[in-house]
Order: C-alpha cells, then sequence, then structure tokens
C-alpha cells in the first residue's frame, strides 16, 4: 500500500516480501537501514510514523528496559484495548526485528511522532534513573555524584523539547522555523550533558553499563530530536551534522564495550574461581543475563549511525525533509515506512 | 558525515571480540579444570606422607606438559578461528590477523630437558593396589600394638596410643592432600589466570591481543 507521495519520492509501507526477505536472511536491518546481505546494497530507508504512537499511546510505556519483549506488549496492548490494528503494527515491527529500537528511546529514522509518545519515553528513561537510585547504596551514591536534581531538571528539559519539537508542527512557517531552531539549541547543550554523564558513569568499568544506560537512552533521545529540529527546520547540512556528531558520541561511550567486559565483571562480582567448573558455568550465565543490555548497546549505536542517511536519499531526490517527516507523521496505521533507496 | 558502513563494520568487529574472548574465557577454564582434576587423580592415590616427597613437585612436569599440550591445541584453534573471522568482516582486517596470529601466542610452560632433576613419577607407578589412609594408618597401629603386646598391664595405654597415632596419620595426610591442592590450585592459576612478576598468563595475555586485534580493526575501519 502506498502511504504517501512526497515530491515524487514512494514512501509506503513495507512489503511484505521485503520482511520475509529480513527473516530469511536475504535483507538485514541495520538500524534504520534494510540492506542486502549478498552485495551490501541498501534496499531502503525504515522511517518512524504516525502509526507508532497507538502502539504506546494507550497504556504507560514501560520503562525501556522491560521492552525486551515486544510480543508481550503487543499481546497486552491487544487485550487491553482490542484493537487490532495494534497487533498488525507490532507484527510490522516484529516481522523487520525493530519492535524494540522504534519503541525504545533511539527509534528508527528521524524523530516524527508526538509529543505522546517522546513523554512516554522521557518517563521511562526518568524511570530509569529513579530505578538505579533506589535499587542499592552504591548505585544511588554514583549517580548522586552526578546530583540527581541536575539530570531531573535536565530530563524535565527533554520533556519539553519534545512538547516544543511537536508543537511546531502546528505553527507557521515562520514560526515552525523558529520554534525548532531552539530545540535545536538546547538539544545540543542537553546531548552534551547526559554524554558526559553517562562517560562519567561507564568510568567505573563495564560493571556500570546499567547506571549508565538511562544517560545513554537520554543521549540517543535528545540526538535523535536534534536531527529532527534541524532537518524540519530545512537545515538539511546541519541535520546530517548533528546526526553524524550524535553516532560519534554514542559510539564513543558504548563502541569499545561488549558483552565479555560485562560477563566477565559480574562473574567476579560472583566471587566465583576461575579453574572451577563453577566459574565457566557463572561465565555462561552471566553471558546470557549481559546479552539484553549489550544489544541495547549495538542497537543503540546503529541507530544513531543511519539516523542521517534517509537525508541524503531525499536531497538526492530533491525532496524538502519537512514535507517527508510531515507524511511520516501523517500516517495514522503503519508504526513505520520505507523510504525505496535510489538504484 | 558518519559513514554508516564503517559503523555497521565497528559493531560487527565488536561483537567478534566478544565472541573471541568468551571462547579463550571458556577453553582456558577447561583447560584449568583439566589440569585440577590431572592432579586430584594423582593425589587420591598417595596413602602416606612421605615428608621427604613433594607431589606436587612430582605432579609439577605433568601439569606443566598437559596444560602446555591442551594450550598449544586450543589456542591455536582459537587463535586461527579468530583470523578468520576477522579477515570475514573486512578485508582492512587482513594485517591485524596475521598480527593477531603472530603476538596472540601466549608464554607456556617449556618442556622439560632428560637432565631435570626430578622425573614425573608415572601414574602407573603408583603402589598397586591401592591402600586407602585408613588401611595405611591402620597397619601402623597394628605394628605399634604388637610392639606392646607382650606388656599385659601396657596393653589398654597402648591401644590409646595407637588410636591416636592413627589420628594423627589420618589428619596429616588430608591436611597433606589439602595443602598440595592449594599448591597445585595456585600453580594452575599462576599458569593460566594470573601470570606471575615476569610472565604474563594464558587468558590475560589471549584477552589483551584480542582486544589489541578489536582496536585496531576499529582503526583500521574508521
Amino acid at each position: 500500500m502506498i502511504a504517501d507521495l512526497v515530491g515524487g519520492v514512494l514512501l509506503r509501507q513495507v512489503p511484505a516480501a521485503l520482511a520475509l526477505g529480513v527473516r530469511t536472511g536475504d535483507y538485514r536491518v541495520y538500524g534504520s537501514i534494510i540492506k542486502s546481505v549478498a552485495d551490501g546494497r541498501i534496499i531502503g530507508h525504515l522511517q518512524e510514523a504516525g502509526g507508532l504512537v497507538g502502539l504506546a499511546g494507550t497504556g504507560p510505556l514501560a520503562p525501556l528496559k522491560l521492552l525486551a519483549d515486544g510480543v508481550q506488549i503487543a499481546q497486552n496492548e491487544q487485550i487491553n484495548s482490542g484493537i487490532q490494528h495494534l497487533q498488525a503494527g507490532m507484527d510490522a515491527l516484529q516481522s523487520l526485528g525493530v519492535a524494540n529500537l522504534a519503541l525504545g528511546a533511539a527509534g528508527i529514522g528521524i524523530s516524527v511522532v508526538g509529543f505522546a509518545i517522546l513523554n512516554r519515553k522521557v518517563d521511562a528513561v526518568r524511570g530509569g534513573v529513579t530505578a538505579l537510585g533506589a535499587r542499592i547504596d552504591v548505585v544511588g551514591t554514583k549517580v548522586d555524584a552526578l546530583r540527581r536534581d541536575l539530570i531531573e531538571a535536565d530530563l524535565v528539559r527533554l520533556r519539553s523539547l519534545a512538547e516544543a519539537m511537536d508543537e511546531g508542527w502546528r505553527l507557521g512557517t515562520t514560526a515552525a522555523e523558529r520554534q525548532w531552531h531552539g530545540v535545536a539549541e538546547d538539544a545540543l547543550y542537553l546531548a552534551n550533558a547526559f554524554e558526559h554523564r553517562g562517560g562519567r558513569l561507564l568510568l567505573d568499568g563495564p560493571g556500570a553499563l546499567a547506571e549508565a544506560e538511562p544517560m545513554l537512552d537520554a543521549l540517543s533521545l535528545v540526538s535523535s530530536l536534534h536531527v529532527a529540529a534541524r532537518a524540519a527546520s530545512g537545515e538539511a547540512r546541519a541535520a546530517e551534522a548533528a546526526a553524524g556528531k550524535g553516532a560519534r558520541s554514542i559510539e564513543g561511550l558504548t563502541g569499545g564495550l561488549g558483552l565479555a567486559d560485562v560477563a566477565r565483571e559480574r562473574v567476579r562480582e560472583w566471587g566465583a574461581v576461575p579453574g572451577t567448573t563453577d566459574w565457566g558455568h557463572a561465565l555462561e550465565r552471566a553471558a546470557e543475563e549481559a546479552r539484553p543490555a549489550v544489544r541495547r548497546l549495538r542497537e543503540r549505536e546503529a541507530a544513531a549511525a543511519t539516523r542521517g542517511e534517509p537525508l541524503r536519499e531525499l536531497a538526492r531526490r530533491g525532496v524538502l525533509a519537512r514535507d517527508w517527516m510531515e507524511a511520516a507523521r501523517e500516517e495514522k496505521d503503519a508504526p513505520v515506512l520505507l523510504l525505496p533507496a535510489t538504484a | 558525515m558518519l559513514d554508516w558502513r564503517s559503523a555497521a563494520l565497528r559493531g560487527e568487529v565488536a561483537e567478534w571480540r566478544d565472541r573471541q574472548r568468551l571462547a579463550a574465557a571458556a577453553a582456558v577454564n577447561a583447560i584449568a579444570v583439566g589440569a585440577s582434576e590431572a592432579l586430584e587423580r594423582r593425589l587420591v592415590k598417595r596413602t602416606r606422607v612421605d615428608p621427604l616427597a613433594d607431589l606436587l613437585e612430582e605432579a609439577r612436569p605433568e601439569l606443566d606438559a598437559l596444560i602446555r599440550q591442551r594450550c598449544q591445541e586450543h589456542v591455536g584453534a582459537l587463535l586461527n578461528a579468530a583470523a578468520r573471522e576477522l579477515r570475514g568482516i573486512d578485508a582492512r582486517g587482513e594485517a591485524v590477523a596475521l598480527q593477531l596470529l603472530r603476538e596472540g601466542w601466549p608464554p607456556l610452560p617449556e618442556e622439560r630437558q632428560a637432565s631435570a632433576p626430578k622425573p614425573a613419577e608415572p601414574l602407573a607407578a603408583e603402589p598397586e593396589p591401592v591402600n586407602d589412609a585408613w588401611s595405611a594408618a591402620r597397619d601402623f597401629g597394628r605394628r605399634l600394638a604388637s610392639l606392646d603386646r607382650a606388656l599385659v598391664t601396657e596393653g589398654a595405654r597402648a591401644g590409646a596410643r595407637a588410636t591416636a597415632v592413627l589420628g594423627d596419620m589420618v589428619r596429616d595426610l588430608t591436611g597433606y592432600q589439602d595443602r598440595v591442592r592449594a599448591k597445585g590450585r595456585t600453580h594452575i592459576e599462576a599458569w593460566l589466570f594470573v601470570g606471575t612478576s615476569d610472565r604474563a598468563a594464558v587468558l590475560p595475555h589471549l584477552e589483551a591481543a584480542i582486544d589489541a586485534a578489536a582496536a585496531a580493526a576499529r582503526k583500521e575501519i574508521a
């Protein structure tokens, strides 16, 4: 089904054949890009769309950590609301393996969904910070060292930016552009603040990943807003630069961190003795437990690295990013749309 | 503008590093478990405490040979697989893969020369049939008891003394086994996990080599 035609560019729901190709391994999703495994060619760009709001809009969006199982969310939503199309929307995300990414802080493509869902994402980040503080004294101390009150204040600012971004779509062109300029400037400051905090926490080593995750989510979210604000206000080059900066920040924090680091640290904390079968079992268990958090690291990096790619495609086709974003926002059913790549 | 293709390759290198490090840790731990079990097999056959014999010293060549042989098998396989996978991620990983093959080998126990001061006692040379600690102590007690048998009035006291000696011997043997186990564990840990002041242990060496290769590959791909 064709969702919209923007300046001659097809913006459509993801064809079933493409989703099937992802499942069979012919295609692979990396961030917001679908590429051919055989030759590495870009098949298309995934872009979050207005239909995503329905998936998270009928109930409280769980903290991001609880989003690990998208199927569960779909089932809960279906039971609670009885709305059949929610299942279809979640199926679309699931078939591409991007449910967690789409509903998480990083998002897919350029942020276009409204304040309702952005607000819930901010809530989820805030929930992560609060949960950490309450978990154990040591963690509380680490977070407190970064001034919990300042983190709270910055999360309020992040929420305000999301609201201002959304409000811009209801303003006239000049007022909207002015508004989005302001969003971009503030987003730049907040991105630096969250990057700094994430880096400080990760200085304690891989064992601090759980504490750093809310900061990484906040960084992803604000970087995504930064790109969206620049793109919507017609500053394509600045939007591309913002996307590059966001990607470098996130990879700089977590690119060198992996499953081996987190699992080894956890085994050490458990006090298992190397050279024993217990240690071997503990390592296996720790690796399994750490796998979801490490997968989130790689997903954040991938989402950030590909965020600016549709902008290049649109520029090649002479389409304004704002028009493209508006079309994606207006899609009410599909949670994600496809911009086929130029042949 | 960030090149997403390079970012994707760096992500693959990060996953490669995870796979190699976890595989190395599992393999080295299995080698350590095997070495501990070999020492234990030797230990349970020992039924008497001989103050002049050092079981760990006797077993050391055998342990070292086992560590050396298993490391040669497993480390070689690990490094080859790691290098092959790294090349598969990106052609720019070729030089890094070669360096990993060259420098990834950890220091291993040296082979004992024929002139070694005290060759390992072959397991087959252990006393057969194996007497357990209780029977050895019991024999000794009997001998003590027989010395006293003629002294009827001392009989009861002699029996008590013999029982005490027997208890001491069992305690000595158990304590001896624990001491050898502890020393053996330290020896194995030193080779495989901890290292010494002048030598890196196998696992930290492998992990450092894998980390260095991952960092170099990520830099090449940047």
